[in-house]
């Protein structure tokens, strides 16, 4: 509640309310806090993005790699909606603004390497055709991962579009 | 006649396994790890660990220490079953001798510029190829179009022709400085400077942990890596 991001266009709850439309208020302060403007991409950064061709780490791998991209129809608003979203449920996770296009996740617990961090990066490519990549910046890797398989994969499926290397 | 060559030519490689000639071989074997070393910036124990990696790729399909483009895809997507535009540009550049298959020399030197310390002119200079499909010295609207096309249809994806074509602009209106329609080498390297992460595919980091992914028990080497 310190945190100055927090109380722009707060208002203070005199009664309990229902855990929803808490939520709602929650997700409108939000979003009159920051907007998250995404980034630009060109042809080729989505052609290096998605083209598995391209990418030779393949050669060196024994499995097929996990996703940390997607692509997505949604607008910048919902994706990030949606992280916040997952963030409120997971009940451990809180949201930030890092950067233009940047978002991320922070676990309030410690886990064993400290806090497991996750950034959310959406890069625009066009109005209703935008990528998202995220990516561990903090903690255990393996504490990510189930994060990332149990929650956030599985939670993320209805904004998503198609998964990299799909 | 075909059948003639390739039954000479496969003599010839059995001969060569039979007497295990140190010198340099044909394209079927490890060649020399020093020269490779000298001309590449792998390390001479770096060539020989990659030497153990290029040995189980080419033998996937066909066990004739080549790597045809069958066993390229195969280690690329873990499925032989998938074409693919780019791999098989990458496959082609690789493929300095143009004859259809990889020999570990054409191997070790193409994923040279790959390694994280090799020099980012080599970097920008193969990523320009790569997207110069027709091989012109510019890369063309056309071409670029064409790429789009293929990396969504390969992901499963559509976007109508008009999206499609509003990418392009955006693209050419950044990298088209001369605006003459298409993207030179200067071009690209501007805007590959201004957007790094276009390289991102050019650096594989576990280049630099190769030999201990792949520890080669080659114990003729004498050389002290520097």
């Amino acid at each position: 509640m310190e945190n100055s991001w927090f109380q722009k266009g707060f208002k203070k709850i005199e009664e309990p309310k229902s855990p929803d439309s808490m939520i709602e208020s929650l997700m409108s302060d939000v979003h009159a806090a920051f907007a998250v403007q995404p980034m630009c991409y060109t042809a080729f950064d989505l052609i290096s993005s998605l083209a598995q061709g391209f990418d030779l780490s393949g050669l060196f791998e024994k499995e097929e790699r996990s996703g940390s991209m997607f692509t997505t129809k949604k607008e910048a608003k919902e994706i990030v909606s949606k992280f916040e979203e997952i963030a409120t449920s997971s009940e451990r996770f809180d949201l930030k603004k890092i950067n233009v296009g940047v978002i991320k996740m922070e676990d309030r617990r410690e886990g064993r390497k400290g806090q497991v961090a996750i950034e959310v990066e959406i890069f625009e490519v066009t109005e209703s055709f935008n990528m998202v990549e995220f990516k561990k910046s903090g903690g255990d890797t393996m504490e990510y991962k189930q994060f990332c398989d149990r929650e956030l994969k599985p939670s993320s499926k209805d904004i998503v579009w198609k998964w990299q290397g799909n | 006649m075909t059948q003639c060559v390739d039954g000479f030519k496969h003599v010839c490689n059995s001969l060569f396994r039979c007497f295990d000639l140190e010198i340099y071989k044909q394209s079927g074997g490890l060649g020399d790890p020093e020269l490779l070393a000298r001309e590449t910036v792998f390390s001479v124990s770096e060539i020989e660990a990659l030497y153990e990696l290029f040995k189980k790729i080419s033998s996937a399909v066909i066990d004739d220490g080549l790597i045809n483009k069958e066993e390229f895809q195969l280690a690329l997507f873990k499925t032989n079953k998938k074409e693919s535009l780019f791999a098989d540009r990458v496959f082609d550049l690789f493929d300095t001798k143009h004859n259809g298959i990889l020999g570990f020399e054409e191997f070790a030197r193409a994923l040279s510029v790959f390694h994280p310390n090799a020099p980012i002119d080599d970097k920008i200079d193969f990523s320009f190829q790569l997207y110069d499909l027709k091989q012109q010295g510019f890369i063309e609207r056309q071409e670029v179009k064409q790429m789009v096309v293929a990396t969504l249809a390969e992901s499963g994806m559509n976007l109508s022709d008009e999206v499609i074509e509003s990418i392009i602009d955006k693209t050419f209106e950044e990298a088209d400085t001369k605006h003459d329609g298409r993207i030179d080498k200067e071009e690209w390297r501007i805007l590959v400077l201004r957007h790094p992460s276009l390289l991102k595919n050019m650096t594989l980091q576990y280049l630099k942990d190769i030999t201990t992914t792949f520890p080669s028990f080659v114990f003729h080497s004498q050389v002290e890596d520097t």
